[in-house]
């Protein structure tokens, strides 16, 4: 395809458990900052909220599964195109706007996070064994 | 046996999953004003996460080992504080063999989903009934009635009701001294379903009258393949 | 969150799976008439099957089994003259009807049709299309039997002028008022959703209370198994189904019906031309091309940043969930009731079958498939304190001024 596409494209990084370096500060210094990274074969997606934090959370919106590489940066977090579902950078879900006026679901719904943070000119995943979503 | 006209809704909903199960259930009452309600749910997903607390974020990722399914669940359900506490019958199976006994059911486990119910529900009144707590006495549309009598001797007069009354909607129930004085015909088109109380005796039982609209027509279809 | 072997079990359809018994008990579009008349015979590849449309020696459309070889993809469209026919395998019967030819795969006497609105009306009234979906078909019908996901997934930032949208989903006024449709969904994101079994499957109310006083009503249909029913302007209404190709991918073919004027098929084909690519009719816009994502139009134009064709939206949100849908990550909520509801009849006809017992699945009681009709399809708007009769009385008005007999 020669179309070109403004998701970046996925990084893939294989490291042993433990903090890893996986991206310079300056791969997330983009209009929007957001990019799909998959750790030891998990599919994460990486961003940075308007408080100007980082997020690494899981790829697949956990209601239904849409992929939030596609989602929309807004309110400090990442908002799924699907049916709206807002996520804070720990991953947990803070609004389900379709859902009936004063469910209490979105208490019940976290996408596991993975622990990250800027050192130096890095961005830095501490990565855990097994499957962790 | 006393017949007391007594307020009641038929409903049908849905009620979140997630949350331990009489947590969803109590969320339910408390959306319809019910301090009350018998309720009739087949085939629900269902799970239960060792060590998670009441208020911690579900997995994402079901285990398997962890995963079950509600074959059907028909109870008495009434609030208490935020959550409700069930009594009645159920048919479950979890995926894991070694569980394939268990007779108690937990009314912590949580739902895998939200699950489509269908009940009656009653709101708080004078009218005291040892199932339901005390609910409301309506004597200008009783479209249902509670009998409630002295303890009976459980008698499972059981499915063998249903042949008596035909399209009439009856199972495990006990009314072995109140068909006595209620004829089949007088109770064609009526519906009971029973109300089972934790020492196994069936004292109360509910009465519906107009069988033909659509949550009774389904709440009988459900009973039915419950059977 | 179910179980992965509950998973398997709803969505896999090859030959000897539960759900597959299930979809063989009815028809199934296999191909557009339209791939017929530049060559026959032509390959179709059905429930799992590898299969041709040919002319048998009565001069009858029939399926029968086409020789694959080991590894071909799902999606291979040979050439008439590479087809070989594998003479003694399965063959099944094919019925035309409106622009698509449907065939039964399934054991014993086919069942009749329902008497559904697309197929009644006149041919001039009815367009025919299909598109490839590289995904499960179940995935792809449960977006269509969810009503929450308009407002978000197909959410339009700024109104269009209504002027040139002919043939395009959301893009007409509502019922009788000058408000656009992508307003409403826009405006009331969280709909009231009702839900009713009904003979053919599922009728699917969406209410939307709106400030005004006024509701708008939505009513659109799950036609068991694997169909919905929707409307897409004043003027008409979508059948679609979602065909499995395999477990793994499906095309929607498409019936829409005019209650009004003739449809105007050269303009509707060559707008959807202009977005597949035949013979496989896949889209142009796909997982390679990130679906044409721009996020300066996500910002400021539409929900998704994919363009203003909601097919692309609802392509983007299934096939992003993986060839099939991994439920036993997935959360569902109470808007998803619908959906719930759908997988319970399944699970249900899943049980029946195994139970020997093919009359309890909808539409199988031989006896009243034809007195099946409409089923009704439409928005319309009503005081909210009065909004049950709405849509009913609107659906009797369009029928009344129909010029084919739409009469229930």
């Amino acid at each position: 395809m020669t179309q070109q596409t403004p998701i970046p494209a996925e990084e893939f990084i294989d490291a042993p458990t433990g903090w890893v370096r996986i991206l310079d500060r300056e791969a997330l210094e983009i209009a929007r900052p957001l990019i799909p990274v998959v750790l030891n074969g998990q599919r994460l997606v990486l961003f940075r909220d308007e408080e100007g934090e980082l997020g690494l959370i899981g790829r697949n919106c956990p209601h239904r599964g849409a992929d939030l590489c596609y989602g929309r940066l807004e309110n400090n977090g990442l908002r799924c195109p699907f049916h709206g579902w807002h996520f804070d950078r720990t991953g947990q879900c803070v609004e389900q706007p379709a859902e009936p006026k004063g469910s209490p679901m979105y208490k019940a719904i976290k996408v596991p996070m993975t622990p990250v943070e800027e050192r130096d000119d890095g961005i830095w995943a501490f990565l855990k064994d097994g499957d962790t979503t | 046996m006393e017949m007391v006209p007594i307020k009641a809704t038929l409903f049908e909903d849905f009620i979140d999953g997630y949350f331990p199960l009489n947590v969803s259930l109590g969320h339910m009452l408390t959306r319809h004003g019910f301090s009350s309600a018998w309720i009739l749910m087949r085939v629900a997903p269902m799970m239960e996460i060792p060590g998670l607390t009441a208020a911690e974020p579900v997995p994402l990722h079901l285990n398997p080992a962890h995963g079950g399914q509600v074959d059907w669940l028909a109870a008495t359900i009434r609030i208490s504080g935020q959550i409700a506490s069930l009594s009645g019958l159920a048919k479950w199976h979890w995926n894991d063999p070694a569980r394939a006994n268990e007779k108690k059911f937990l009314t912590t486990l949580r739902l895998a989903e939200p699950a489509f119910l269908r009940g009656v529900g009653f709101m708080a009144g004078d009218v005291y009934s040892r199932s339901l707590g005390k609910v409301r006495r309506e004597t200008n549309d009783p479209n249902i009635l509670l009998l409630s009598t002295a303890q009976l001797a459980a008698d499972p007069v059981s499915y063998k009701l249903k042949d008596k009354l035909d399209s009439a909607l009856c199972w495990r129930t006990d009314f072995s001294q109140g068909l006595a004085t209620l004829t089949p015909a007088a109770l064609q088109p009526w519906a009971c379903p029973y109300l089972e109380l934790p020492d196994k005796k069936f004292e109360e039982g509910l009465l519906f009258r107009n069988t033909n609209n659509l949550p009774m027509s389904g709440i009988i279809a459900d009973s039915l393949a419950c059977l | 969150m179910i179980s992965q072997q509950l998973n398997d079990t709803i969505t896999r359809i090859g030959p000897k799976t539960e759900a597959g018994a299930v979809l063989r008990c009815y028809w199934h579009p296999a191909a557009l008439v339209e791939e017929l008349e530049s060559q026959l015979p032509i390959p179709v590849n059905l429930l799992g099957e590898r299969l041709a449309l040919v002319l048998d020696d009565a001069g009858d459309l029939r399926l029968v089994t086409r020789i694959s070889a080991i590894g071909e993809p799902a999606v291979f469209y040979p050439d008439s003259t590479e087809i070989k026919i594998e003479v003694t395998g399965p063959t099944y019967p094919v019925m035309v009807k409106k622009g698509i030819a449907f065939a039964y795969l399934g054991n014993g006497e086919a069942p009749e049709f329902p008497n559904f609105d697309c197929f009644r009306a006149d041919d001039t009234h009815v367009f025919a299309f299909k598109g490839l979906w590289e995904c499960n078909w179940l995935q792809a019908l449960e977006i269509g039997i969810d009503p929450a996901h308009a407002s978000f997934l197909h959410r339009f930032l700024k109104d269009d002028d209504q002027g040139s949208n002919y043939g395009k989903q959301f893009r007409d006024k509502v019922a009788q008022t000058s408000m656009p449709m992508t307003q409403v969904l826009r405006e009331y994101p969280r709909p009231d959703i009702n839900v009713e079994e009904t003979d053919y499957g599922l009728k699917i109310t969406a209410l939307r209370h709106m400030d005004n006083g006024q509701t708008h009503v939505r009513i659109t249909n799950q036609i068991f198994p694997e169909a919905i029913c929707i409307p897409m302007s004043r003027e008409m209404t979508i059948t679609q189904w979602h065909v499995p190709i395999d477990d793994e991918n499906c095309y929607w073919f498409t019936l829409f019906t005019s209650f009004k004027e003739p449809v105007n098929k050269e303009l509707m084909r060559a707008q959807r031309l202009k977005e597949h690519k035949l013979p496989t009719y896949a889209p142009l816009k796909n997982r390679e091309n990130s679906y044409g994502y721009n996020p300066q139009e996500q910002a400021d134009e539409t929900y998704t940043g994919m363009g203003m064709d909601i097919n692309v939206h609802d392509q983007w949100a299934v096939e992003g969930m993986g060839r099939i849908q991994n439920r036993t990550r997935e959360h569902l909520g109470r808007s998803d009731k619908a959906i719930i509801r759908y997988r319970r009849i399944l699970r249900q006809a899943i049980d029946a079958m195994g139970a020997g017992n093919r009359n309890a699945l909808p539409m199988q009681n031989g006896e009243k498939i034809k007195t099946i009709i409409g089923p009704l399809s439409n928005d319309a708007v009503a005081p909210t304190e009065n909004w049950s009769g709405a849509s009913h009385q609107a659906d009797l008005e369009r029928r009344a001024a129909c010029p084919w007999d739409a009469s229930v």
